[in-house]
């Protein structure tokens, strides 16, 4: 229903544009930033409800309320906060590298919104749907490690450098159990197009890919908690040692970007796992099929933040043992064992 | 090879066991009150503010000024001199107390013969000028005045009788 | 080869302050880490940043006035804090204290110790990174706070004990308030384990960090949980026994290689075993006084005297030199966490550990600045 709306504004828009003689790849170009326009303040209402559950999560399992004041159950916590980040002063210290200090937040948040415009959010509610949709995400993503290493270098801190390099390590050496855990979904689904993946899991809950590949999933979850930096592999952040890593020097509104951006992809690997592993949008097209995709995003990222909340942090070089000499290997064995099957089943 | 494998499993088996621990409080209801709105009650014994007591029957002063509860105070934060009313009984003249020098301790109320100086069970006492943390004795009986309201007739006769 | 290019990469040490402004470091502690790159050399603790002049004050306040004092030191565990300075002041005047005084001592010193080691638990789990532990560890001690301001009114800062015997008698409603306890404890303490000690992060994180061996616990007088966890089985409750314990059965855990990881158990395990001691106790606890007959103003004999107690942190001694008057010639507060912060260079130097270990070592001796620094 809302599909066929948005059909119509095109249609209209594009005869209307047409008749004033607007050339036909200026329009097209219009109507790419309307749609990336949407994604952003889509991604923008996401992250803010997500911090509001992150907080009310965390308070419950510690039997507490969390916000209450600020709106019914605090759900004005979060413009609160971004207004009060927003006004606190926005420090940049003396010594350092300036250009890279002050574009680094901004860097941080272009490959999520870029991996964003592939992802299927209902049947036809995708921006593009690449036929190499899941390798451009991948390749995307892994540019975030560039925006943390600018803001841990830049910062003229021992701790911030400290920091960058240690996530820079961490979170290249996840990227590789990740993509081998969904290597098996892919040969499964035969099609690297996020949308073909989703087509090609059935509408019942046993025939979506968690099940077959239950030990991909597994890895997958963990290589991405790792990937976003969460608890258990929060080393970069870890407040009881580094005061806040590559963050430290960063305050107001600078700051306000890295938390963000922090949330922004730990939704956008949850909305990969849904799509790969938990059958997208199936069993509902249009509205339905939409609604049904956040309701599964939403329960991987709070398992997400229950682990947090349940799990003490790894030491860096144990998460890197774990990245290399568990996750990897594991990942492997699925792969062979998928393959496998799939032979024997010919 | 083995030590291995088992070692995945059994470190995958307590991180479940973990989580069967923190998710079910999801579910129960939280242990915290929300201030302002809802306050608790403190025990009897609290140690909370002090306030000076009068006889409830015949409301005469109960302190007499022998300087006890000064002598016991590790802080050195009561003042207290003596004079004589009207009936020739000992009764205190000046009687401050430095709240800010005041450790809580409670040596005072203990060392007091008449059970004069009292603990009352209040906590909201913050103040915006420093100068209204000397408390001189009309405002130390009005609190104890004020406290009155908080406790059953018969609490309060056992705590000071 | 490898050595050879190591050689010749010019890499330097570099000092990192964890500055006195910390959230990892239990206080106002600032340890200067000398790096080589991610690993620690060396560590060198500062002190004094929480430094109140408590021996100086001492002398001039009467021996009952400085009770409130020692509250005040080891600010986590109040009461084992008084008990120290009142059998102090009870062995310089040869005072006998009442049996019922005796157990009520020793009622709340256990649960004083519960209180004690649920903090340690629970920042263990903070410093590892697991947050709600902390919060799980502080609920309960909540319960142990209430029964603390039921019977003397204040959480903290007690001032309980007097010298002579205790203050004020159980409220009515007490036993059952911490009979209830007990209950309710027990098995909780067997989810915490499976939270925390059970859980494959946790202990990898702790097992074999901040070795203290045998002889180096000896030679260092490290005393309490951490000279137990290194394998030495002292404890001055069973090995200098005082109060009523003889008649109380508890055991005493000891580890066996000294690391965090066993000094995080034996904290544990004593838990356990306090709460054995409380309801033993609260069942044997007799009627009577609960002072001794002592005058109103003391005047302990010309003397001096050492008298040790086991705090949940070690062995907290005081030493007092009366000149006969009605205040100390001089108290010395002999504190088990300034040992155990003199301690931490044995157990960080040249081991090849991380900063996350230096913190994990930090947080497995359990100091308070209050009684570092005094």
């Amino acid at each position: 229903m809302i599909a066929n709306l948005v059909g119509r504004i095109y249609a209209f828009l594009l005869g209307l544009l047409i008749r004033w003689g607007l050339p036909r790849p200026v329009f097209d170009f219009g109507a790419m930033i309307v749609a990336g326009f949407v994604v952003a303040i889509f991604i923008a209402l996401v992250v803010l409800y997500l911090i509001w559950m992150e907080r009310k999560v965390s308070a419950h399992i510690q039997q507490r309320f969390g916000p209450m004041w600020t709106g019914w159950h605090g759900w004005l916590q979060t413009i609160a906060d971004a207004v009060k980040l927003l006004m606190k002063e926005d420090l940049t210290p003396t010594n350092v590298d300036k250009a890279v200090f002050l574009t680094a937040p901004f860097v941080v948040f272009v490959p999520s919104i870029m991996a964003y415009l592939v992802i299927p959010f209902s049947a036809t509610w995708i921006v593009r749907d690449l036929n190499i949709g899941i390798l451009y995400i991948f390749a995307i993503t892994t540019l975030v490690v560039i925006a943390i290493l600018m803001g841990g270098w830049s910062s003229n801190n021992k701790y911030s450098l400290l920091g960058g390099m240690r996530t820079a390590a961490q979170i290249i050496s996840y990227e590789v159990p990740l993509v081998l855990s969904i290597l098996g979904v892919v040969m499964l689904s035969g099609t690297l197009s996020m949308n073909g993946i989703v087509q090609a899991q059935g509408k019942w809950p046993w025939q979506w890919y968690w099940l077959p590949q239950i030990l991909g999933f597994l890895i997958y979850v963990t290589a991405a908690t790792a990937e976003v930096n969460r608890t258990p592999f929060d080393l970069p952040e870890g407040e009881s040692e580094l005061v806040a890593g590559f963050n430290t020097e960063y305050s107001g509104m600078k700051f306000a970007m890295f938390f963000l951006a922090e949330f922004a992809n730990m939704f956008l690997v949850a909305a990969i796992a849904t799509t790969l592993f938990l059958g997208g949008w199936q069993p509902f097209t249009g509205l339905l099929g939409f609604i049904c995709f956040m309701i599964k995003s939403m329960a991987v990222v709070w398992l997400l933040m229950v682990f947090r909340w349940t799990y003490p942090r790894l030491r860096v070089d144990q998460l890197m043992d774990f990245g290399w000499k568990i996750l990897v290997p594991l990942s492997f064995v699925n792969l062979f064992a998928t393959s496998l099957i799939m032979v024997l089943r010919k | 090879m083995w030590p291995y494998i088992s070692g995945i499993i059994k470190g995958f088996w307590s991180l479940l066991v973990g989580m069967k621990i923190t998710v079910p409080y999801l579910g129960r209801r939280a242990i915290t009150i929300q201030y302002p709105k809802q306050k608790m009650e403190m025990f009897e014994a609290f140690r909370g503010r002090l306030a000076l007591a009068r006889d409830r029957e015949t409301n005469k002063e109960k302190c007499t000024g022998c300087q006890l509860c000064a002598k016991a105070c590790p802080s050195a934060c009561i003042t207290v001199t003596q004079r004589k009313d009207e009936e020739g009984k000992r009764r205190s003249e000046v009687f401050e107390i430095g709240m800010s020098l005041c450790c809580y301790c409670g040596l005072c109320v203990e060392a007091c013969p008449e059970d004069a100086i009292v603990w009352v069970r209040d906590y909201e006492y913050s103040v915006y000028d420093r100068k209204q943390l000397l408390v001189d004795k009309p405002t130390l009986e009005a609190i104890w005045r004020n406290s009155l309201s908080q406790f059953k007739k018969e609490e309060f006769n056992e705590k000071v009788a | 080869m490898e050595t050879a290019v190591l050689d010749r990469l010019h890499t330097e040490e570099f000092l990192v302050n964890m500055g006195p402004q910390h959230p990892a470091t239990h206080g106002v502690l600032r340890l200067i880490l000398k790096m080589d790159g991610e690993q620690v050399i060396s560590v060198t603790p500062d002190i004094g940043f929480l430094h109140r002049n408590f021996e100086k004050i001492c002398e001039n306040r009467t021996y009952p006035q400085i009770m409130p004092y020692t509250d005040r030191l080891d600010y986590v565990a109040a009461m084992t804090n008084n008990w120290a300075y009142a059998r102090t002041v009870e062995a310089l005047m040869k005072v006998e204290v009442p049996k019922r005084a005796e157990y009520l001592r020793v009622i709340f010193g256990e649960l004083q110790r519960i209180a004690s080691h649920l903090v340690f638990w629970g920042c263990m789990g903070g410093d590892t990174g697991a947050v709600s532990p902390f919060l799980y560890g502080l609920r309960e001690r909540e319960r142990i706070l209430d029964l603390f301001e039921m019977t003397c009114g204040a959480r903290l800062t007690v001032n309980y004990y007097r010298i002579g015997g205790v203050s004020k008698d159980l409220p009515a409603g007490f036993h059952e308030k911490a009979k209830a306890f007990v209950k309710y404890f027990k098995p909780k303490l067997k989810e915490y384990a499976e939270l925390l000690s059970g859980n494959v992060i946790f202990q990898k994180r702790m097992k074999g960090i901040g070795n203290l061996s045998q002889n180096a616990a000896l030679a260092l007088a490290v005393s309490g949980p951490v000279l137990r966890g290194s394998g030495i089985r002292w404890d001055l409750r069973k090995d200098e026994p005082y109060s009523v314990y003889p008649e109380l059965q508890f055991e005493v855990p000891v580890g066996e290689r000294g690391d965090a990881w066993d000094r995080y158990l034996v904290r544990f395990k004593e838990m356990e075993q306090s709460l054995q001691i409380v309801e033993q106790a609260l069942d044997q606890i007799p009627p009577g006084d609960l002072l001794a007959k002592i005058p109103k103003v003391l005047r302990p004999p010309k003397g001096e005297v050492y008298v040790r107690t086991e705090c949940p942190r070690g062995e907290l001694g005081f030493y007092l030199v009366s000149d006969g008057s009605t205040k100390p010639y001089r108290i010395k507060c002999r504190s088990s966490c300034f040992v155990h912060v003199s301690a931490l260079p044995e157990m960080l130097d040249h081991k090849g550990h991380l900063i996350a270990d230096a913190v994990v070592t930090l947080g497995s001796i359990d100091i308070v600045l209050g009684e570092v620094d005094r």
